[in-house]
């Protein structure tokens, strides 16, 4: 008599099939985009907020810099407050974007210096057209961000994976703004 | 013997579930949250500002960040605040985030 003993798959079970497609859930929508923005409906317009864009880094200087936009409908220009994080203290003059041959520069104000662990937060705020938005978004190559600050300029850059996946969102949004208007 | 294995369960299934990241929300699903809800209103006209903060929680062992309507407004530079929303998620009580948001200019 053969004891037959039947082997269970453990990645066959049901039970690990759902699991596995709840946690592969969010990859399947990636490109949903109504969690990356809010909406708000103004006396003069609707407001938008697309929330924080992360990916921006100098590699070599162990800075980073993320940003969010806020886009009032009623208006030509969006607001990019950003965060850049770095080991030294700087007084930031401007913020520009660099994609293709093109560069959109803007004067930056300064929103706080804090200390953040062993760095130095610093929240800015600069003003974008938003037709400048719309036109960086599109760039199939990722852009670059230069920050100008104390006769000094500090480059940082984006993976092409993630500025892929970030483009794409904003781009799709934009794209609902600009139907919406 | 089965008291025994009833008290360990119990005790176990307790200690798993104080382990939990739970989140602040009006509404809470034990394998999945993401709900936004209401904070406060304000009488001040308009929002041109959307400033935004964020606290977060790992199997409920851990939680950080700064999720209050100063550190919200403060990131936007918003002096006067129109409503403030908040928005809160969490996954299989491993992940949660509480997030803030203030409208104001």
């Amino acid at each position: 008599m053969v004891n037959k003993k039947i082997k269970r798959v453990p990645f066959g079970h049901p039970l690990f099939i759902v699991f596995s497609l709840f946690l592969l859930q969010p990859n399947l929508q990636a490109q949903k985009i109504d969690k990356h923005y809010t909406s708000s409906i103004q006396e003069n317009g609707t407001l938008y907020f697309i929330k924080t864009i992360e990916g921006y880094k100098n590699a070599p200087k162990k800075t980073s810099l993320s940003f969010d936009i806020t886009y009032l409908s009623s208006t030509d220009s969006a607001i990019l407050n950003f965060t850049y994080l770095s080991n030294q203290i700087s007084q930031i003059d401007s913020i520009s974007f660099i994609h293709g041959n093109t560069s959109t520069n803007s004067v930056s104000s300064k929103l706080f210096i804090e200390a953040e662990k062993l760095n130095w937060e610093h929240r800015y705020s600069s003003k974008f057209s938003f037709s400048d938005i719309d036109l960086i978004f599109k760039s199939e190559s990722p852009a670059k961000m230069r920050l100008f600050y104390e006769n000094e300029s500090m480059e940082l850059v984006i993976s092409e994976k993630t500025w892929s996946k970030k483009s794409e969102i904003l781009r799709r949004i934009i794209s609902m703004i600009k139907a919406n208007n | 013997m089965k008291k025994l294995k009833t008290f360990a369960f119990i005790a176990g299934a307790a200690l798993f579930m104080s382990s939990c990241a739970t989140v602040s929300s009006p509404l809470s699903g034990v394998i999945f949250t993401d709900v936004k809800s209401p904070i406060a209103a304000t009488g001040n006209a308009n929002s041109t500002k959307v400033g935004k903060a964020e606290a977060t929680s790992i199997l409920g062992i851990a939680a950080t960040g700064d999720a209050s309507i100063e550190a919200a407004a403060k990131s936007a530079g918003i002096t006067k605040i129109h409503h403030v929303d908040a928005h809160s998620t969490s996954i299989l009580g491993v992940y949660a985030t509480y997030t803030v948001y203030v409208y104001g200019e």
